[in-house]
């Protein structure tokens, strides 16, 4: 047994584990937990090997761990279903407002609507990312859970239109918006998620 | 009546019973991990500690944070009374199944 305070994990690792748990005492045992293992791996036999079984744990615990913040009582799910909803209208209200505003300055001719496309996206990407931020502020519990559950909301609305034959915008756009909206919203609410460890460590 | 368990529900609790005043998520992920010989996620150890705290089987409470764990607490697991009559149950019921099963079955 070699653990050593200064065997420390990969900060950007330790920073998602902290970002996983919306409680405070269970964040504190898991991220310690970790926190030590690492220590004691990374002293009997390499930091990197520690590294790499630092990272496994946090892919095999993510699902489980998301769920353990919300399996105590009913107003975590309520609060993630509200913080979703409410995600949703964010996203759903700024790309309106930002696609009205870019409307009224691209008029006319094939490159200013190639233009404004590729504007829109960078815009929904960003509003995804703001719809994810919100929701995680809502859903405290489970910060990550929430984004990546109105991610996969807006995934699955995107698919239906497609799948009915769009919106009248070119399908090219619609396959990307699909592509980069869930992304966005979970780097969104990952964000959301660092900064609330942050503060409560 | 006792709540039923899942297998690795009792391979938890008999860590937490061997372990005693040493049991928290750390010591038993890596107790468990050494013993079935496969290495257990923290987030499948927390989850089933938090279902054996939901049955009432264990409680829990945080300790005092160490350098070592980076400032951070441990959560820290004890064995209740029903707990206990669980796991005495649980050996009961192996013993009896166990009983007649001819000795040296499976070796080669």
């Amino acid at each position: 047994m070699t653990a050593r305070p200064d065997h420390r994990p990969p900060r950007l690792a330790q920073a998602f584990a902290e970002s996983l748990i919306g409680d405070a005492d269970l964040r504190d045992a898991v991220v310690g937990d970790l926190a030590e293992d690492y220590a004691r791996l990374a002293g009997d036999r390499s930091p990197a090997i520690a590294a790499v079984w630092y990272c496994s744990q946090l892919v095999r615990s993510t699902a489980s761990l998301s769920a353990l913040g919300l399996s105590r009582g009913v107003t975590p799910w309520i609060l993630l279903i509200v913080s979703v909803v409410v995600g949703y209208a964010v996203l759903a209200v700024t790309v309106l407002f930002t696609d009205l505003w870019m409307l009224s300055r691209f008029s006319g001719g094939a490159s200013a609507a190639w233009v404004m496309a590729v504007l829109s996206l960078i815009t929904g990407a960003a509003c995804a990312m703001l719809g994810g931020f919100v929701a995680a502020s809502i859903g405290r519990r489970a910060p990550i859970a929430s984004g990546v559950l109105l991610g996969t909301v807006c995934v699955a609305i995107s698919g239906v239109i497609v799948a009915h034959g769009g919106d009248g915008s070119p399908m090219w756009y619609q396959i990307v918006l699909m592509v980069i909206v869930g992304p966005s919203a979970a780097v969104g609410a990952l964000a959301r998620a660092l900064r609330l460890a942050r503060r409560h460590h | 009546m006792t709540p039923t368990i899942g297998e690795l529900e009792l391979a938890a609790l008999l860590t937490v019973a061997r372990l005693g005043h040493d049991a928290y998520g750390a010591s038993i992920r890596r107790d468990l991990s050494a013993r079935a010989e496969r290495d257990y996620a923290v987030g499948a150890i927390y989850t089933t500690m938090q279902r054996l705290e939901d049955k009432r089987l264990v409680t829990s409470s945080m300790s005092e944070p160490t350098a070592v764990r980076g400032g951070r607490a441990k959560r820290c697991f004890r064995l209740t009374a029903l707990g206990g009559r669980v796991l005495a149950q649980q050996r009961q019921m192996k013993e009896a199944l166990w009983k007649g099963v001819p000795t040296g079955l499976g070796a080669t």
